[in-house]
């Protein structure tokens, strides 16, 4: 392990606000109460506490509204940290901080929206993230619930089969069609805070792994201002900012929790060579292997992060057909990817890799990383890219 | 008390490379200052020599120490070797 700089009493780094070292410490304190968050299937408390206090969560709002105005890359970065000590706490990271990319980017300028952001920034908010209902299952852009007028406020109410730390956040951003005459796909996105709803419980969160995201399913029952609904169509901040953003950030976690099991493997392997006077172990090839794999979703990440760059306040850009499939594929590519490093980090380690406990223990990583082939279907994108590039041409050179 | 632990350390990392470099046709003749790539050793030698290393004294080497400055002579591989030790002391 690297040495971690020494925080100052009042937790901020020495020196100035270096985000990427903030991280590293907002990502020992995650790493210290990882297994714990595991076994319990609880909220990571400490680590978020740790990204507030580190102010990580308001780390992307502008600086002219108090934050500190952190790009994609930089949230990338800090979620590959995060993701090497604790899936969950990166998971929540990655999910707020795609919320908050879609407030900065499509609400900014609407006054209710701005003073939001600088709450965020302020308070350092937890915004919790409602995209699924009922029987869609990871159909996001079809919705069910509606915004309903109620004299001068609006109201929603919503049966959401997950909404990752519902109970635990400070507001909910959540998609619903504009109206109750309005169809399926014509959506809005729309923010309460935790004064404006109630939660009712539907069902609980005892699964395989990501036990620390607490992604119950609730029926939200909210009530606000007409301002809490953005103005901006929910099609154009789906494809300009969800999808990359979120692609590129869960990316960025899965890739870290690849790079947490590859530690785990290079370890063994050193160690295992010691008492056999050098000679490899066994499963010292699929030790190589998880190194492979895991650079080639890295290079995957920085490729789509260069991408998104350069279509970035471009909408015509962005919804070109190249940008959309690159980003789009990304979660697939990467989610199978660090699969592989994960079960490759396996194989290589053997039965102290497969043991729960020790230092060698793989179990939680691949438990955690086998949840991202599934968190929006991959089978459901490529399905509908199939449909989307039929009518493209077939790439003529290696170039652009 | 230091330069005797250094001459000790340096003196073990020593016959780590000696056993290595023996696995060759041409046995290599080195001391504790020269430079280990131009003595014959290929980077595989280099690996199996950290490895080696870790074995002997009993660390793991952290990987900001994983330089090639670390790794150039047995002398600084030695003094690598104490600071990690002093680190875990």
């Amino acid at each position: 392990m690297t040495m971690q700089p020494t925080p100052r009493p009042d937790g901020l780094a020495d020196g100035a606000a270096d985000l990427l070292t903030r991280a590293s410490i907002a990502a020992a304190i995650a790493a210290a109460h990882a297994e714990a968050v595991d076994r319990d299937g609880r909220f990571p408390e400490e680590a978020v506490a740790a990204l507030r206090s580190q102010r990580l969560l308001g780390a992307a709002v502008p600086i002219a509204f108090g934050g500190e105005g952190a790009s994609v890359r930089t949230l990338a970065e800090i979620a590959y940290r995060l993701g090497r000590a604790c899936a969950s706490s990166a998971m929540i990271f990655a999910m707020h901080q795609t919320k908050v990319a879609c407030l900065i980017r499509h609400g900014r300028g609407e006054p209710w929206q701005d003073g939001l952001l600088r709450r965020i920034a302020d308070e350092q908010l937890l915004m919790a993230s409602s995209t699924t209902e009922g029987q869609g299952g990871g159909n996001v852009r079809s919705s069910a619930a509606a915004i309903e007028a109620d004299g001068a406020a609006v109201t929603l109410e919503r049966a959401a089969t997950v909404i990752s730390y519902g109970a635990q956040a400070d507001g909910v951003v959540t998609v619903a069609r504009r109206s109750p005459e309005a169809g399926p796909s014509d959506q809005v996105l729309c923010v309460f805070l935790k004064e404006d709803y109630a939660l009712e419980r539907l069902s609980g969160w005892e699964t395989l792994g990501m036990r620390g995201t607490c992604s119950s399913g609730f029926r939200l029952k909210a009530r606000g201002l007409p301002q809490q609904v953005l103005a901006a169509r929910y099609g154009d901040i789906h494809n300009q900012t969800m999808t990359p953003v979120s692609h590129i950030l869960w990316s960025s976690a899965w890739a870290g929790i690849g790079a947490s099991a590859v530690d785990r493997a290079q370890a063994f392997t050193r160690t295992a060579m010691r008492g056999a006077g050098g000679v490899a172990p066994p499963g010292a090839v699929h030790y190589a292997r998880a190194v492979s794999s895991l650079k080639q979703a890295r290079a995957l990440i920085t490729q789509a992060l260069d991408t998104f760059e350069g279509a970035e306040g471009d909408p015509a850009a962005l919804a070109g057909l190249d940008v959309q499939t690159a980003l789009t594929m990304l979660k697939v590519e990467v989610s199978e990817l660090a699969v592989a490093t994960v079960s490759s980090a396996l194989r290589a380690t053997g039965l102290a890799g497969y043991r729960q406990d020790g230092d060698f223990s793989v179990g939680r990583a691949l438990r955690d990383i086998l949840s991202a082939p599934i968190m929006i279907h991959n089978d459901r994108i490529v399905a509908n890219l199939a449909t989307a590039t039929l009518m493209s041409p077939v790439a003529a050179s290696l170039g652009a | 008390m230091t330069q005797a632990l250094s001459v000790s350390v340096a003196d073990r990392t020593m016959s780590l490379a000696h056993a290595i470099a023996a696995r060759h046709a041409i046995k290599p003749d080195f001391d504790k200052a020269d430079a280990l790539v131009d003595v014959g050793l290929s980077s595989l030698d280099l690996v199996n020599l950290m490895v080696a290393v870790e074995a002997e004294f009993d660390i793991m080497i952290p990987p900001a120490s994983l330089t090639p400055k670390n790794f150039y002579s047995i002398e600084t591989i030695a003094r690598m070797v104490e600071s990690v030790r002093g680190l875990n002391a």
